[in-house]
């Protein structure tokens, strides 16, 4: 009967931990909290000790009421269907541990439960998830593994009922565990516990991936609900306050010539999208049209290895920065990279914009995704020639002649803002104080760079950072409210200025907006991009350097704002969040590149083993060699010499097995209260009566620890005196010895081995 | 493969299809997970019947309509590995018993012992045979049920019905012998005084007759009368004549139950049998001799032909109870003889309560405690009335 109660509580524990996966998994916390309460609650219901579990017709009509309550919900707020079915699941589950259960209710239990957390795997991936999945499998593993025994009883009881009288129908009978079972029992759980998972990392390693995507439709989870502080546009009409989440968006990990890259001082811009077009009408930056048309952009199918997206440059190696970035939640198709890609290696269909140097997927992809991307510092012109060489078939931007006008490399970057002309008459006058006059109409001019600086400087010097920004009235311009009135904002209006002051003189200019990644976490070698680092950011266009980048946001509020959190709290996150990479990296991101990798590994490890095998082998012959030729001994000799170790290896073998079996006999015996030499006298001196006990549990009865010798012999006697007869002798001898001060003399060692040889033929297993 | 098997098979493929659509990891996992369970189950309960041996003990003797408890010991000569929810079933089909036994043992260790009990019900008396034995286990996850099938012949008999009488029948007999003559005829045991007779040595001395040994001087001891119980000679006549077989059944049961009853009353008792093969039983009390007789009577072959006529042996002070299946035939037996028919059981019979109180330990397949002793995992007959029944 313990088993049955344990069986109970398995299965709501299964049930309970399920439930709160679930919440977990699908950000229901509140549904989970409720629904784990009452499922609490039927074990005092219907479990108790006056427990009465609740009509069928009542559990049915509650199910029906939840189904139709749920699928209005599903309508009208326009829910994931996976959601859904999840909460149908769940509700569905706590009904059913109301009701009266049979095996197959008990079944149906486990099976919805597993229901609920295959729902719960795809919507999330989180790394508490992940602990909770890992509880959750080994409670419904011990679940599962009860209910056997119990499907076994029951089935055996059902059987011995039916063939019974009618009127003589046996009471069922229960199922008493002793210790020995409970611990073999644990044992082969945990057992047949490993090998299922060493064999699902297996399978987990080998199944291709990539395959079917999507072909059922689209089951993932909506990860627009998670904030990541991106967006690949900027509203300037808003007003509002910035995003200061701490929600990691992803980790990246830089490199250059294999040499990790990083520190707490140090910060790298990521970038996203470079925006190019001001509409004053809606007061919004976006990409124009010259690269959002398709026919600009490329797609590069997966790889397995890097796809350059250049083809003839060359670039400094000192230059070239690797990053290895897991991206948790992609916002908006977007892929992040530090100055302008070179190369990039992703298991997923690459979108690639030559024009804009940005990066994204071609389908959105809901999950965490992993990439390594390589960068060149710099974005020179010779660069830009490399793109357009390696992608032909994109007109180049510089065409003079053919195609709309919006599609002109002179125009593109470049047009003046439509802002008001306080702003152009600002700008002039702040180059003029300098002494330098620009033609707006002029392509590029030597003085670019140092108008650049001028402007970032006045902005970072003369303007205040702040993220809470009054709105802005629809018909006013926003950055001239920004540079002449308010004089304060945050990053994406000190860009819009710069741009804007840039474009009013004819420098081609852009804003970009990315992430600011500043936290670097030591322990994992990787910094930390959350969504409060989400920035935005000018890149200009210098007729000899190509594309360079000016951050025209006040440094000192920047650094305030990007600064991480210290303190013990911090550290503790710090340890989590690594813990929680290695997680996303290592098993939520794992695709065909890394099952590519980790085969080539095995396949390298493998040669490898194989070959110092060889080695090994090849080095014991030569010894071997060596020592026949050294020690001629001949084939008599070396018969010997292998005799002798056999023998000594026999001996230590044996020897270690009799200190071991005397050990454990002590310890059995509870020798503790006597001296040393006496407890060895003792256990060398009683060890036939050792050898009885093990004779004795041989044929499937076993002394209670806290049954004195006699009484379990005489029990034994009692109950099978053909068997068990000679063990009363033993014991008495046993007492003897033990108690009574004597020794094993000859006389009752011959008496010791004549009752211990009769036992041992009694007991004699007999085979089928 | 069992239901629960392909209804695992099914959800497999299910987390495995969508797990190829959602492409997310811990689904690839978890149908990772599921195929590693059909592997682990199969090779785990693969191992679970290896060297596994079985003993089947079965008991001596049965009786129809009473629960008769086969005992199974479970030898698992694994060094490593225990073997759990292993379910027993005898496999062939014996119509002298209502349905298969199964037994369930939850637990035998590597290198143990396990024992298990099936309670069998038997529908008619006679020989039941068994052969095979299925040993068969679904753990540790239900999916793949692997079974081996020992041959093993063994061999039971089961007894006629046998019902509680009404001891208006016994006394009825006894009363035959008003005077208790019998009382006299031997010495020894009893309390009234029989005789005198020299010491010997080893007689106690309660029971030396001082005041007689004084007067002749020589010590001499009392001699006391021995009680003789009843002698009752049961007669069961299934010659061969249109025999109803229901009715020759009856008759049979009912002379099992007046040996049994008469045994119970401490009545010396004996059998003989006329129209069918089966030795003559002369009155003694006995548990062996009781269970010859019932175990002849269990093994009694109707129909036969060439069947010698009864040879009723000469015992004196004897009551004589004849037992026909359907008309008395007076020519049976001594001219004293009490003549019952098959259907006279009906009138002496106790009846049985409809249903009996639930027994703990009757219906019990099996001992999984190793602590416990072998008496507690056998079959009780919990009740007093079911005690007198029991042969």
């Amino acid at each position: 009967m313990k088993l049955l109660r344990l069986f109970r509580k398995l299965v709501y524990a299964q049930v309970l931990v399920g439930t709160v996966a679930y919440g977990v998994a699908a950000s229901e916390i509140p549904l989970a909290i409720i629904a784990a309460a009452l499922a609490l609650l039927s074990w005092v219901v219907v479990e108790g000790p006056q427990g009465r579990p609740l009509p069928r017709w009542f559990i049915n009509l509650g199910l029906l009421a939840v189904m139709v309550y749920l699928i209005h919900v599903h309508v009208t707020l326009n829910r994931p269907e996976l959601v859904s079915l999840g909460q149908f699941v769940l509700l569905i589950q706590v009904f059913k541990l109301y009701e009266r259960k049979a095996n197959r209710d008990w079944g149906q239990l486990i099976v919805l439960s597993l229901m609920l957390m295959v729902c719960a795997s795809i919507l999330s991936a989180d790394v508490i998830f992940g602990v909770l999945l890992v509880v959750y499998l080994a409670t419904a593993l011990l679940a599962i593994l009860v209910f056997q025994i119990k499907l076994g009883h029951d089935q055996v009881n059902e059987a011995n009922r039916r063939q019974a009288p009618p009127d003589r129908q046996p009471a069922p009978a229960g199922l008493p565990a002793t210790a020995r079972y409970q611990r073999q029992f644990n044992q082969l759980a945990a057992g047949t516990g490993i090998a299922a998972i060493l064999l699902s990392t297996i399978f987990f390693l080998l199944i291709p991936r990539g395959q079917g995507s999507g072909v059922l439709g689209d089951w993932n989870g909506d990860t627009s609900r998670k904030v990541s502080g991106y967006n690949d546009e900027i509203n300037l009409s808003g007003g509002g306050r910035m995003s200061t989440s701490d929600v990691p968006v992803m980790n990246v990990a830089f490199s250059q010539n294999g040499n990790p890259v990083g520190s707490g001082g140090q910060f790298f811009l990521l970038r996203g999208t470079a925006l190019d077009r001001y509409d004053a009408e809606t007061q919004r930056w976006t990409r124009g049209d010259r690269v959002t048309r398709t026919d600009r952009a490329v797609d590069i199918p997966r790889g397995e290895d890097f796809t350059q997206l250049h083809e003839g440059h060359e670039p400094d190696p000192r230059f070239v920065l690797t990053q290895a970035i897991t991206l948790r939640a992609q916002p908006r198709n977007a892929l992040f990279a530090a100055f302008s890609p070179l190369s990039v290696k992703i298991d997923r269909d690459v979108r690639f914009s030559p024009d804009d140097q940005s990066l994204g997927t071609r389908d959105s992809v809901k999950s965490s995704i992993q990439y390594v991307v390589e960068s060149s510092q710099e974005a020179n012109p010779e660069l830009i020639d490399a793109y357009r060489r390696r992608w032909q078939r994109v007109e180049p931007l510089d065409t003079r002649s053919g195609g709309p006008p919006t599609l002109r490399w002179e125009s593109y970057a470049r047009r003046p803002l439509p802002v008001s002309d306080r702003v152009v008459e600002f700008t002039q006058q702040l180059l003029a104080d300098r002494d330098i006059t620009r033609d707006p109409q002029a392509t590029s001019s030597p003085d670019d760079r140092y108008i650049a600086d001028i402007i970032a400087r006045y902005l970072q010097t003369r303007l205040n950072y702040s993220l809470d920004i009054p709105p802005v009235d629809r018909h006013r311009d926003p950055i001239d409210a920004f540079l002449f009135e308010y004089q304060r904002g945050h990053c994406e209006f000190f860009a819009s200025a710069m741009c804007a002051m840039l474009r009013s003189v004819g420098v081609r200019s852009r804003v970009v907006t990315g992430f600011r990644a500043t936290e670097y976490n030591a322990m994992g070698g990787y910094y930390v991009v959350r969504a409060r680092n989400a920035h935005a950011w000018v890149e200009v266009w210098l007729e000899d350097e190509g594309w360079a980048t000016y951050d025209p946001s006040p440094p000192v509020e920047l650094d305030n704002l990007h600064q991480p959190e210290g303190g013990i709290f911090a550290t503790l996150r710090d340890l989590y969040e690594y813990i929680e990479f290695q997680w996303i990296r290592n098993i939520v991101t794992y695709d065909s590149t890394q099952q590519q990798t980790v085969m080539t590994r095995l396949n390298d490890r493998v040669s490898a083993l194989t070959e110092s095998v060889t080695v090994f082998i090849d080095s014991i012959q030569q010894r071997v060699q060596a020592f026949y030729r050294n020690w001629l001994v001949g084939v008599t000799g070396y018969l010997m010499l292998v005799g002798l170790l056999l023998t000594v290896g026999a001996g230590g073998y044996m020897l270690l097995g009799n200190l071991s079996r005397q050990r454990r006999f002590m310890r059995r015996l509870k020798l503790d209260s006597v001296g040393r030499r006496e407890k060895r006298r003792l256990a060398r001196e009683l060890d036939f009566y050792f050898k009885a006990l093990q004779l004795i549990e041989t044929s499937g009865r076993f002394r209670p620890a806290q049954k004195p010798p006699g009484q379990f012999a005489a029990e034994l006697a009692d109950d099978d005196p053909e068997r068990y007869q000679p063990l009363v002798p033993l014991t008495d001898l046993f007492y003897e010895i033990r108690f009574g001060g004597r020794e094993l003399d000859t006389a009752r060692r011959e008496t010791a081995e004549q009752h211990l040889n009769s036992l041992r033929e009694r007991l004699l297993p007999v085979a089928a | 493969m069992r239901l629960g098997g392909f209804f695992y098979i099914a959800i497999a493929l299910a987390i495995g299809l969508a797990a190829l659509n959602s492409q997310a990891n811990l689904l690839f996992w978890t149908f990772g997970l599921m195929l590693a369970g059909i592997i682990v189950s199969g090779v785990v309960s693969g191992f679970m019947v290896l060297n596994l041996k079985i003993r089947r003990i079965t008991p001596e003797h049965g009786a129809v309509d009473q629960p008769m408890t086969l005992h199974y010991e479970l030898i698992n000569d694994k060094r490593m590995l225990p073997c759990f929810s292993l379910v027993l079933e005898e496999l062939d089909h014996n119509d002298r018993l209502r349905g298969r036994p199964h037994a369930f043992c939850l637990h035998v260790g590597p290198g143990a012992i396990g024992r298990a009990d099936a309670v069998a019900w038997p529908l008619k008396r006679g020989e039941v045979r068994f052969q095979r034995i299925r040993i068969g286990t679904s753990f540790p996850f239900g999916i793949l049920r692997k079974c081996v099938i020992v041959d093993q012949p063994s061999r039971t008999v089961v007894y006629p019905k046998i019902h509680p009488l009404d001891r208006r029948l016994l006394t009825r007999l006894h009363a035959r012998d008003p005077d208790g003559s019998r009382a006299t005829h031997d010495t020894g045991g009893g309390e009234e005084f029989f005789g005198l007779r020299e010491y010997r040595d080893g007689d106690s001395l309660r029971f030396v007759h001082w005041r007689h040994s004084a007067r002749i001087g020589q010590l001499v001891s009392r001699e006391m009368t021995r009680l003789s119980p009843p002698r009752v000679m049961v007669v069961l006549d299934v010659r061969n004549r249109p025999l109803d077989d229901d009715q020759a059944e009856q008759a049979i049961s009912f002379a099992a139950s007046l040996l049994n009853s008469a045994y119970r009353a401490n009545d010396e008792v004996g059998l003989v049998v006329a129209g069918a093969r089966c030795p003559s039983f002369r009155p003694q009390h006995s548990r062996w001799h009781q269970m010859r007789m019932l175990q002849a009577l269990g093994e009694l072959k109707l129909g036969e032909t060439d069947v010698p006529p009864p040879a009723l042996p000469a015992v004196r002070d004897v009551r004589w109870i004849v037992i026909h299946p359907e008309q008395v035939d007076p020519t049976l037996g001594p001219r004293q003889a009490i003549h019952l028919t098959a259907d006279d059981l009906e009138r002496y019979r106790i009846a049985e309560p409809t249903t009996d109180p639930p027994t703990e330990t009757a219906g019990r397949p099996a001992t999984v405690d190793e602590h416990q002793p072998e008496s507690t995992n056998a079959a009780h007959v919990g009740d007093e009335r079911k005690e007198a029944v029991t042969p």
